[in-house]
Parts: C-alpha cells; sequence; structure tokens
C-alpha cells in the first residue's frame, strides 16, 4: 500500500512504480488496487456507487502516511495523486491542475448552509468536464481539466 | 488526396482565399478578425501538426507531446503526458484510447455525443456579438512567426480570451485566458510544433503499439450512463449569447438518481447545469471556486441546480437561479 502510494504521489521509480502495481494483482493487494481504481473513477463522476464514495475514498488516502508525509508541500503531492487517479480511471485527462476551492462570502455568515466544498464540487465538475474541456477554438483545450484539491478538514475557512 | 498536410492545407488556404475575397490578401492591409477567428478555428482541426505544449494555471504548469492530423478517415490524435504518471491518449474521432503504462491497462471510451465539439459557422458569428473581434500585432512563437487574435468580451458575463495564430496555417501557437483586468488567468501554448506534411505519422500511433499484448483491456463505457434528449428543465433567461449545446440525464459518481444535464456555450465560454432532488444534493449552497472554474448551487424546495464552468461568478449563479422546470 505504501508503495502504490508513493507511486500515485509520482515519488517512485519507474521500476518500483511497475513493481508495486503487479503487486496490486496479487491478493492482499486487491483492495487497495480496486480502491485506487475507483478514486479514478469517482474523480472522473462516471462510476456507480451509492453514498458518498469519494468521502469514504479520501479518507483513506488521508490515512495513508507516505501520501500525506509532509516532505513535499501537499498540493503537489495531492496534484500528482488525482491525476494519477484520474488517468488510472482511463479518462482523456492528460494535464490535471488542482485547486482549492475558495468559497464564497456566504460562508461567513452562521446561519445560512455551507457553501460548497472542493468534495462536493468535485463530482459535477469532472462530469461538466466531460463535455467542455477547455477552449473550444484551442486544439489543446480538451485535454486539460481543473480537479479539486479536496478538502480534508470538515470545518472550512 | 495526396499527403496529410500540404494536401489539406493547400485546399483549405485556397477556400479561405476565396471566402476573404480578392481585396484583403493575407500579406497587406488590415486583417479582419472575423476571417481570422474562422482560420484559426478551422486550423485546430483540420491542420497537421506535432509538438510539446505546456498549460499553466495559477502556480501550476504541466507539459504534454500533441500529434493531429485530418485525412480522409478523419481525426487522428496523440497525447502523451511529459510531467507526473505516463499517460498516453490516442484519439479517432469520437474514440479515445487512453493507455496506462504502469498498469498496463489500456482503456476504450466511445461517445455517442460529440465529445469534442467544434463551433459552427453560425456560433463564430455569435461569437462576434459578445465580444469584440480584433485582429493584432505579429509576435512570434515556438518559432513560427503568428498574428494575435483578440476576443474582448463586450460584458461582464464572460472572459477574454488571446490567440497567437501561425501565419500560414492559422495553427494556434499559444491561447490564453484573460480577466476583466487583462491579467492571464489560464495558458496553453505549444515551445516546439511542427506544422504541415512534415509531421511524422508514426507520431500518430501508440508508443505501446505491439508492446500492450497482455494489458488488461476495458471496455466500460459511458454511454449507457447517459440519455440525451428533454430533461424537463432549461433556462428561463440565459445570460446572454449562451445557447444549449446538449442535454442529458446521466448518472454520475455518489449519486443514486440521474441528473439532469444541460450544457451551454457562447462559443467560447460553456457552463453546465446540473439539477437533482434536494435529498441526494449535497448540502452546499452558494458560491464557491475552483482556479479558474466557478460553481453556484442554488436550492428551490424540491431541486438543487448547480452552475459551473470557466465564466465569471456572476454568469453561473444566474444560470444557477434562473432554471426552471417546464411544466411549471
Amino acid at each position: 500500500m505504501e508503495k502504490i502510494s508513493a507511486y500515485l504521489d509520482g515519488e517512485c521509480a519507474e521500476f518500483e512504480a511497475a513493481q508495486a502495481l503487479r503487486q496490486l494483482h496479487d491478493d492482499p493487494a486487491r483492495e487497495a488496487w480496486s480502491l485506487y481504481h475507483r478514486v479514478g473513477d469517482a474523480l472522473r463522476g462516471d462510476v456507480l456507487t451509492g453514498g458518498d464514495f469519494t468521502a469514504r475514498v479520501m479518507a483513506r488516502l488521508e490515512q495513508e502516511p507516505v501520501a500525506l508525509a509532509p516532505r513535499r508541500s501537499p498540493p503537489r503531492t495531492l496534484r500528482y495523486a488525482m491525476a494519477a487517479a484520474a488517468s488510472l480511471a482511463g479518462v482523456a485527462v492528460v494535464l490535471s491542475i488542482a485547486f482549492q476551492t475558495d468559497s464564497g462570502p456566504a460562508s461567513q455568515i452562521a446561519q445560512t448552509p455551507p457553501t460548497p466544498s472542493a468534495r462536493e464540487v468535485n463530482t459535477l465538475l469532472a462530469a461538466h468536464q466531460d463535455y467542455a474541456v477547455g477552449s473550444t477554438i484551442h486544439p489543446l483545450g480538451a485535454y486539460v481539466r481543473t480537479v479539486a484539491a479536496a478538502d480534508s478538514s470538515p470545518d472550512r475557512r | 488526396m495526396q499527403g496529410w498536410g500540404a494536401g489539406l492545407i493547400g485546399v483549405w488556404v485556397a477556400a479561405t482565399a476565396v471566402v476573404a475575397g480578392a481585396a484583403a490578401p493575407a500579406s497587406s492591409g488590415p486583417v479582419d478578425g472575423m476571417a481570422l477567428l474562422k482560420k484559426v478555428a478551422n486550423a485546430s482541426r483540420q491542420v497537421c501538426f506535432s509538438g510539446t505544449f505546456v498549460y499553466s494555471a495559477g502556480k501550476s504548469a504541466e507539459s504534454a507531446l500533441i500529434a493531429h492530423c485530418l485525412d480522409a478517415g478523419g481525426e487522428h490524435e496523440r497525447v502523451e503526458t511529459l510531467d507526473g504518471p505516463p499517460r498516453e491518449v490516442v484519439r479517432r474521432n469520437d474514440q479515445v484510447t487512453s493507455y496506462l503504462p504502469a498498469i498496463k491497462t489500456i482503456v476504450i471510451e466511445k461517445r455517442k455525443t460529440q465529445r469534442f465539439p467544434l463551433p459552427l459557422p453560425d456560433q463564430l458569428n455569435g461569437i462576434g456579438e459578445h465580444y469584440t473581434i480584433s485582429a493584432g500585432a505579429l509576435d512570434r512563437v515556438a518559432g513560427y512567426e503568428c498574428r494575435w487574435l483578440n476576443l474582448q468580451p463586450k460584458d461582464a458575463l464572460r472572459y477574454g480570451h488571446r490567440f497567437c495564430a501561425e501565419l500560414a496555417s492559422g495553427l494556434p501557437l499559444t491561447g490564453r485566458m484573460v480577466d476583466a483586468r487583462n491579467e492571464v488567468m489560464e495558458q496553453v501554448a505549444f515551445t516546439q510544433v511542427t506544422i504541415g506534411n512534415t509531421v511524422n505519422r508514426d507520431l500518430l500511433r501508440s508508443k505501446y503499439q505491439g508492446k500492450a499484448q497482455g494489458w488488461t483491456v476495458d471496455r466500460s463505457t459511458v454511454v449507457e450512463r447517459e440519455v440525451g434528449g428533454d430533461t424537463g428543465w432549461t433556462v428561463r433567461d440565459a445570460p446572454s449569447g449562451f445557447r444549449k449545446m446538449s442535454e442529458m440525464r446521466r448518472l454520475v459518481q455518489s449519486k443514486p438518481t440521474p441528473v439532469a444535464h444541460l450544457l451551454y456555450s457562447d462559443g467560447l465560454a460553456s457552463v453546465s447545469l446540473f439539477i437533482e432532488p434536494v435529498a441526494q444534493a449535497s448540502s452546499g449552497r452558494g458560491p464557491a471556486s475552483q482556479g479558474n472554474v466557478n460553481v453556484y448551487m442554488h436550492a428551490t424546495p424540491e431541486y438543487v441546480v448547480t452552475a459551473l464552468g470557466k465564466a465569471p461568478a456572476e454568469t453561473v449563479r444566474r444560470f444557477a437561479e434562473s432554471a426552471v422546470e417546464k411544466s411549471r
């Protein structure tokens, strides 16, 4: 599981990554593989699952010591992890740029409902980008997607 | 048809010359912005090119290789990442094949709905109603001479766009989206490019071809998860210039029942509306943003409407608040 995370983290050497991913086909690691495969599905919003699957997956990712080890700035780690996960699912994502969600001013008013979180927006953003990626004029725009860097803490700023 | 690039470009240049008229040769006199826009839009699909491009937004940048050609069989395209985990995407018209070497997996997707919509001629004319189109100065990008094409929004409901179009082919060598203060929000640009019939056609083939025996092939398509047609929803007063491009019911992750999805575009910017019952919608309401994407979630007693896209916050708010059920 650590190696898998390292791969998603973009930190593994190619050989190590291949080894880690081969391991995934072995039985003990199969659950982990299934999880990561479904992360990609979840991120592109194309899989049929009940319940808040993304939240469960993100909770698992957050428990991963390697993926979350602060030896590199979290946004980059998260970006690669999500880019990898999205591409593992095979969607025509080539470049994925992750952004933190900025909540609107409404979040400062206590009695109003919370503004949409990255986690909530991710699914629909992926669905939007299935059909509308980048500029319709520029040929390269079709391969660039924005992904939400899921906010890990429930209390938003 | 002979060759890839030369034949096509030759035919296309001839056609453009007829459209542009003898009075406005490309080499002299003022350049018509709309003519240049049409040239750019056509070139993106019809010109043969290969090269390296970089996409940057905010503090992030990533690069990839691309090769693209059009022939009698349609569009062929291959893109390969240069940063992060290796990924390769090969596209033949609407069929998209992704190669994931690290896990020895090939994923094949085919959509009934057009995945890479191209603006139609009347849409390009529509762009002129909501953007001031002008041809600008000459410049040089990736070793080619190019001319800037500026699309400046006439209102605050959309962002501006700038392209530098290679002089001969019209291929946009760089594209920028700019905000109201003309600050670049995102940019995609070639750092190296080959245009025309010198493009090596081997670049259009997967580098894993012949090496992928035994790889897992996933043909799970998205088609059965989408049903196109009337969803029972419409937008009463869509922001001016935005027209409906597609409408469908589709299943998306973590949603037990299909959501209605309406996609609107003004030819450059696109905004999606998703409508779902309150019971299955997430709890967020109001505005949010992710990079250049603005989001607005609006609740009615029974439904939650989420609008999002690379458009100003006011635009997505208006979309979210003006979605109505047709029967009411």
